[in-house]
């Protein structure tokens, strides 16, 4: 019986304290288990509007997948036409965007997933089609 | 109080059924990874991938049954620690797949071979009873992953972790909308109370009918909408341990047309 209390006493020890250690305390001790939902996937995330400025100034949105991939609505995107994966990307798509719509004036606001939240990568504030030609 | 904890006699229908369900759960998990193709160039991975498939073949047979969950609880958990946290294999780091290795460990502990296995046949049919302590250990450790969950879901960031990870399965990079961040922050929210609640419901037997079919539901959910694995159905099959055992030992006997020995009931009184 005393080594069933241990044993008890033991592994509850690991299950609480364990992740108390890694979640709380904040350590390293890779030898406990810390229990963090979606914690380390999705941060190659990102979500970008992009822009056409027409000759009045004025901003109009376009649609990145069909300008680019043909089709219409995210479902019928391909899972990879759908994602762009980092800023270089987000960047890329909009000098991408130059060329498919054929215009001079390409602007992107867009953000990446960060670990406390979203980065900021465009404020739409640069001409893409510049650096595109 | 000491003697309850550590002294807990009852049927072992469903720790034996909680045995099966691990062992074919542990076959879908590592199908991939641990097969020989897989694995053939890498004889650490190979070594440890025969040390899973034997094991758990064991296991579900029932053949040694508690050697058997030992020796594959503590090979998968040599996985999570050398593969997964100390070699960088994000499979192998997985909650899910943590959460069968410890179980499979904790099973060794409990009297899983008492029914459903070969054990039993080997032993000429004895009653289905054993000594139940360590399921308290399995219920705990599924109170323990619940309470760190929603611990770690109880900061403001934990919305934002859920817009991107929806983004990732869903929309990409795609704005689908104002409603989009309200709508994460009502499903994070909802989920870490759930997730403060269930393991206090699960423990309480007024609420407990209630807390397995919310819960169940819960993880079904999950299912459906993202990516969780086995997660989902090793959640569902921990939940047959929080049902009374002789509640399951009656339900198991009724599915499964089992006929009680001679002059007595095997079922022992529920404590």
């Amino acid at each position: 019986m005393p080594a069933r209390a241990a044993v008890f006493v033991l592994a509850t020890a690991i299950m609480f304290g364990g992740p108390f250690d890694r979640q709380v305390l904040h350590s390293d001790h890779v030898f406990f288990k810390p229990w963090r939902p979606y914690g380390g996937t999705a941060y190659d995330v990102c979500v970008a509007d992009f822009y056409v400025v027409a000759a009045d100034g004025s901003l109009e949105e376009v649609s990145r997948l069909r300008a680019l991939h043909g089709v219409d609505h995210w479902w019928e995107a391909k899972f990879t036409d759908r994602h762009l994966r980092s800023p270089k990307a987000v960047h890329g798509a909009a000098r991408a965007l130059c060329g498919a719509l054929r215009v001079e004036d390409v602007r992107v606001v867009g953000r990446c997933a960060a670990q406390e939240g979203w980065a900021e990568v465009d404020a739409g504030v640069r001409n893409h089609c510049r650096s595109a030609r | 109080m000491t003697d309850s904890l550590l002294v807990r006699p009852g049927s072992t229908r469903a720790v034996s059924l909680v045995r099966v369900l691990v062992a074919l759960l542990i076959w879908s998990e590592f199908g991939d990874t641990f097969r020989l193709v897989s694995s053939f160039h890498d004889p650490a991975k190979l070594a440890l991938g025969t040390t899973v498939w034997l094991g758990s073949f064991a296991m579900l047979a029932g053949w040694w049954s508690r050697a058997a969950s030992l020796v594959t609880g503590v090979t998968l958990l040599t996985c999570w620690q050398v593969l997964g946290e100390l070699g960088g294999d994000d499979h192998f780091r997985r909650h899910h797949v943590y959460t069968l290795a410890v179980t499979a460990t904790l099973l060794s502990l409990t009297p899983c071979g008492g029914s459903f296995s070969l054990d039993r046949v080997r032993a000429a049919s004895p009653p289905e009873v054993g000594d139940l302590w360590a399921v308290t250990l399995i219920k705990l450790q599924v109170v323990a992953m619940y309470l760190w969950a929603a611990y770690d879901k109880s900061f403001p960031a934990f919305r934002y972790r859920m817009e991107h990870y929806t983004s990732d399965h869903y929309f990409g990079a795609e704005h689908p909308g104002p409603w989009f961040a309200t709508a994460m922050m009502v499903a994070g929210y909802g989920s870490v109370v759930l997730e403060y609640a269930l393991p206090f419901a699960l423990w309480w037997p007024r609420s407990r009918p209630v807390a397995l079919v919310v819960g169940a539901l819960f993880h079904a959910v999950l299912y459906w909408t993202l990516s969780v694995a086995t997660y989902t159905c090793t959640m569902m099959a921990l939940y047959v341990l929080f049902v009374d055992p002789s509640t399951v030992h009656r339900w198991l006997g009724a599915w499964l047309g089992l006929r009680e020995p001679a002059g007595g009931d095997s079922e022992p009184a529920a404590r």
